[in-house]
């Protein structure tokens, strides 16, 4: 019977618990009502301001609108009216008109008011003299939302390896970056100064929204936390070695993964079911950094569990449904091609055969690609217009160091120093300055078991703003060369 | 009819304070009540005991908070014929459920009944909502004594019922390690 003593122990629960407990404690509600609070007194001081004022004469649309007959007086007219026959005080009725205007409109006009006021005049207007100006009224500020109090322990789960890709491949997927206006509907309520989210949303093909992708900066620099929410797109799968411990952040179940992806590169995961959407979280950090990293990442996910709300996804939508197409064409189609179409090889070495020609185009890329092979040998030929991301790999044929492969031994990881590496494992070249010595140094000649024999070709060119990109396997320098130079 | 009034109608010993009292609250006593037993008929009987409770105690008490006074009789004369019907098998609305939760907080094999009042651990279950955030305490508030449905509890609040169950769990986990800190337990 332990429980029923401490059931009736509830009895002695203050009075003023029982009573709070009884009110709504929706938070819109309280500021809706501190702002029709605002709202009234600013009406009031208006309107007082208003019938203040002797120069504004009452303003009737309708000469029917003349307030003569009040309703007080239709209702005394009413012999059936249940009201009690109450007579109120009429208005003054208006004195006729000394001087009939024939376009008198009904309106009763005030008298113009007298250019000086009596000494001790009743009404006051603003800008007399005497006025007493109202003082402001400070609009009452409501308390200022603060950071809920930090209360969980994360439990992060050591992966070891994931069962699925981060994002499924959907058709005609594109991405937006959300708006002003959107970002603020999506930010957090309270956040830490350090928080400045940027962000964008994913949708299908029809504009219906799919993800969305919010990060910002940490106070550790250079790290930034990626948060994407989806109400359709599932969470990752991870493989474990243990059982999955689940960390509880404010009633909501998180499940927080630690992945050492490579040697001092460790990457922290959360996800979570958060009102009703897939939440997921990430972040990159090191040795070095990541206690500091997972400090952010944890406050991040708790305002997350603390705030968010799967509703504002709903009102994001996309402002326009980008052309989107996926079509394999044949080689004489993809010479018709308006926008890449003529720099398509026109010959190919002997033996080579068409494996697909394809023109693809979506929010992100724009490209014509073929790919022919000859047994294991191959080529693959892509063409686009030239993008922003693609300006730090344009290198001139003579900085060498930026593209000959002599002088990088394989593995090539040990031997590219880091910030070259983007520009050494693919050069741009302008078409202009392309010589076959260039080509021969962005080939590298290999005999594998069980391979084709011969040169490993990679790099681009570009072609006023075409790029042209090029991998082979088993082909002629002279060839791509004199292919390439053949496009000029 | 003012609370004031109301109860300077019991002090005067005026019967329409009865009336004026079932107007006023009888349909919030009898969801208290209906909360704990499950049938109104049931509500009907514990109502006039609660007016009869209320004739009986004003005077001499004078509430603060009438309602929440007569909350406080219905509740616990509900409770009363709850204990009264399970021993017969019957009935129960939510009391079963939240029996069987408030067992968690109570420490296997120590029998409170024994050891400390219920008024000791009422005085230590407020000490304990006062350490609650706001909603939190509103919630255990609205289960544990108004006895209410965590559904209804959950549209108050604008939660899942699951959300109210996990902030129930996680809050009588709470209580029972703060009853046993004050070694009531």
């Amino acid at each position: 019977m332990t429980n029923e003593i401490l059931f009736e122990s509830m009895e002695f629960i203050d009075d003023s618990y029982l009573e709070k407990s009884e009110k709504k404690t929706v938070k819109w509600q309280k500021w809706t009502a501190i702002a029709a609070s605002i709202c009234l007194v600013f009406m009031a001081v208006y309107l007082i301001s208003v019938m203040s004022d002797p120069g504004k004469p009452p303003i009737y649309e309708d000469e029917n609108d003349f307030p003569i007959d009040t309703p007080f007086e239709n209702l005394n007219k009413d012999p059936n009216s249940q009201i009690p026959n109450i007579t109120p005080e009429a208005p003054p009725a208006p004195s006729p008109n000394p001087n009939p205007d024939p376009n008198f409109d009904g309106t009763i006009q005030r008298e113009d008011p007298p250019a000086v006021f009596p000494e001790n005049p009743v009404i006051l207007r603003p800008g007399d003299e005497g006025y007493i100006y109202p003082e402001p009224v400070p609009p009452e500020i409501p308390d200022e939302p603060t950071l809920p109090e930090f209360l969980f322990d994360a439990v992060y789960n050591d992966v070891d390896g994931a069962y699925s890709a981060s994002m499924p491949n959907i058709p005609m997927y594109f991405r937006e970056e959300l708006s002003e206006e959107e970002l603020n509907s999506l930010e957090l309520i309270v956040k830490e100064d350090w928080m400045d989210f940027t962000g964008s949303a994913g949708f299908d093909g029809y504009g219906n929204l799919l993800d969305i992708r919010m990060s910002t900066q940490t106070q550790v620099p250079d790290v930034e936390i990626v948060v994407s929410a989806s109400k359709v797109i599932p969470v990752i799968d991870y493989i474990f070695s243990d059982d999955v411990e689940v960390s509880v952040i404010e009633n909501v179940d998180v499940k927080m993964y630690r992945w050492e992806i490579s040697e001092n590169k460790i990457l922290l995961e959360a996800d979570s079911v958060m009102d009703r959407a897939n939440v997921h979280f990430s972040v990159t950090a090191t040795a070095e950094n990541e206690e500091a990293v997972r400090e952010d990442f944890e406050t991040v996910i708790y305002l997350y569990a603390y705030w968010f709300n799967s509703e504002r996804l709903d009102e994001i939508k996309a402002e326009y449904i980008p052309e989107w197409k996926d079509e394999k064409l044949s080689l004489s189609e993809a010479y018709n091609d308006a926008d890449f179409g003529e720099y398509m090889p026109t010959s190919l070495p002997a033996g080579f055969v068409e494996e697909s020609v394809r023109r693809y185009k979506n929010y992100q890329f724009d490209y014509l690609s073929g790919l022919w092979t000859n047994g294991l040998a191959q080529i693959d030929w892509r063409i686009s217009y030239i993008t922003e991301a693609d300006e730090n790999r344009r290198t001139s044929v003579e900085t060498v160091e930026n593209y000959d492969l002599s002088l990088y031994p394989i593995p090539m990881a040990q031997s590219v120093p880091d910030e070259l590496r983007e520009i050494v494992n693919d050069p741009i070249f302008d078409i202009n300055e392309l010589t076959l010595d260039v080509v021969y140094a962005r080939s590298r000649l290999t005999e594998e078991a069980g391979d084709v024999n011969g040169y490993r070709t990679n790099f681009s060119v570009l072609c006023g703003d075409i790029l042209i990109e090029i991998r082979t396997k088993g082909v002629s320098p002279e060839w791509i060369f004199e292919t390439l130079t053949s496009l000029k | 009819m003012t609370d004031e009034r109301i109860i300077e109608l019991f002090w005067q010993r005026d019967e329409s304070a009865v009336n004026e009292t079932a107007l006023k609250y009888g349909s919030y006593c009898r969801i208290v009540a209906k909360n704990i037993l499950g049938s109104l008929e049931d509500c009907e009987e514990c109502l006039n005991d609660t007016w009869l409770r209320a004739w009986n105690s004003i005077p001499p008490q004078r509430p603060q908070n009438l309602k929440i006074f007569l909350a406080k009789i219905a509740r616990n004369l509900a409770f009363d014929r709850y204990r009264k019907q399970s021993a017969e098998k019957r009935g129960g609305g939510e009391t079963s459920l939240i029996l069987e939760e408030l067992s968690e907080c109570i420490s296997s094999g120590n029998n409170v009944e024994n050891t400390v009042l219920s008024k000791e651990i009422g005085v230590a279950i407020n000490k304990f909502l006062g350490t609650l955030s706001e909603r939190d305490r509103n919630i255990f508030v609205r289960r544990y004594f108004f006895s209410e449905a965590t559904e209804t509890i959950a549209k108050k609040y604008a939660l899942s019922a699951n959300n109210i169950m996990v902030i129930l769990t996680r809050t009588r986990k709470k209580l029972k390690e703060y009853l046993t800190g004050e070694e009531l337990l």
